[in-house]
């Protein structure tokens, strides 16, 4: 029952927000600060998810350990290595949070990998998302789904 | 083997030679489109056209049908391969590749584009069809049998492995779940199916759409 119930909760979470929400406000604390969580709609089946964000860190050396959300079964992080013509993609501990750096999560390079989708990441949707500092700790934010393609910068080629 | 001493010089002369035209094909090709990867030519035959590039191929489209190289002559042909499970590069190349087409406007037609799956196991027709939906409508997708796939790649010296968790390996087959590392660059064919250039990881769609404009 207690599955159940959670189930539906997290459905309920990812369905409350409106479509079209406009960006999210960065989320502080401490010294670090996330801007522009955001997310690529998936393209169902198995298909995986991912999103990206940034992460200024203008406090003592941190790390992001892990993150987690309500609409994947497993959240793990990423990376893509570029060897000559070669992307091969792997999975990493951590992601480092230098003092006074600025690390950003972006297609081709560090993102945060979403399988097993509850549901389809629809474009103009958000969903939640927990990230794991080593030292700063939890901190949730919104992240907004654009479109299957999209760059962040724009919102990708409409079919 | 030995060679007469006479022969040492143009033997050296040739080999020469051939590691230039390498060195050309990888100059010519990285010039325009700018992108901040940093990628290596795969291949230094010493033929400006790298005709070692492509080749025969029999496949089916993501509309169920049989296609070969021969159904693809006549126009110029953008060819990159992935999978349709992969998240980070392959969307943002099909992304890039659409918006060029855009860019082309009414010469689009004169273009194929090409997105053949490395991962025949999981890219049915069906699946690709649904996938071609999401970006661009106008690029055809292809699979085959996992022979057919491994033929196509290596005529286009395309790498591709497939990238598994000890943890995924050890559940049932139909339960796996896997990424696949593969090239991830996108080549340009011209109408007679010969290799003109590669676009590294990244080239954005302008870009691509300014160079394949002063080409058809």
């Amino acid at each position: 029952m207690k599955t159940v119930f959670g189930a539906v909760l997290a459905a309920a979470v990812i369905l409350a927000v409106p479509a079209g929400a406009s960006p999210a406000a960065d989320t502080t604390v401490g010294g670090l600060t996330i801007s522009n969580p955001w997310a690529r709609a998936s393209t169902g089946g198995s298909r995986p998810g991912v999103a990206y964000l940034t992460i200024v860190n203008k406090g003592g050396a941190d790390s992001l350990a892990k993150a987690s959300s309500p609409a994947a079964g497993r959240v793990e992080l990423h990376r893509i290595i570029h060897d000559g013509d070669r992307a091969r993609m792997g999975r990493i501990g951590n992601i480092r949070l230098p003092k006074g750096k600025s690390v950003e999560l972006k297609p081709g390079g560090l993102h945060i990998m979403l399988m097993g989708l509850k549901r389809r990441l629809k474009e103009g949707e958000t969903f939640p998302l927990s990230l794991y500092f080593a030292e700063a700790g939890k901190v949730d934010v919104t992240v907004r789904i654009m479109g299957a393609g999209a760059m962040g910068g724009h919102k990708g080629h409409k079919p | 083997m030995k060679f007469p001493p006479r022969m040492i010089v143009p033997i050296a002369a040739l080999v020469i030679a051939a590691g230039l035209g390498g060195f050309l094909i990888a100059d010519r090709a990285t010039l325009s489109g700018g992108p901040a990867v940093k990628t290596k030519i795969i291949g230094t035959t010493g033929t400006v056209a790298g005709a070692s590039i492509g080749g025969p191929f029999t496949l089916t489209n993501h509309r169920g049908e049989a296609v070969t190289e021969k159904d693809f002559l006549g126009k110029h042909t953008l060819i990159f391969f992935g999978f349709t499970h992969c998240p980070d590069i392959c969307p943002t190349t099909m992304n890039e590749i659409a918006f060029a087409l855009d860019q082309l406007g009414d010469r689009a037609k004169d273009l194929n584009a090409l997105f053949v799956t490395i991962d025949p196991e999981r890219d049915s027709p069906e699946a690709l069809g649904d996938y071609m939906e999401l970006f661009d409508k106008r690029i055809t997708g292809l699979t085959g049998t996992p022979e057919q796939i491994a033929g196509v790649a290596k005529a286009f010296r395309i790498f591709y492995a497939k990238n598994i968790s000890a943890q995924e390996q050890a559940k049932p087959k139909e339960d796996r779940f896997y990424l696949m590392d593969h090239s991830s660059i996108t080549y340009l064919m011209s109408p007679a199916g010969e290799f003109i250039r590669h676009y590294s990881y990244g080239t954005p769609a302008k870009a691509l759409a300014d160079d394949i404009r002063a080409r058809l």
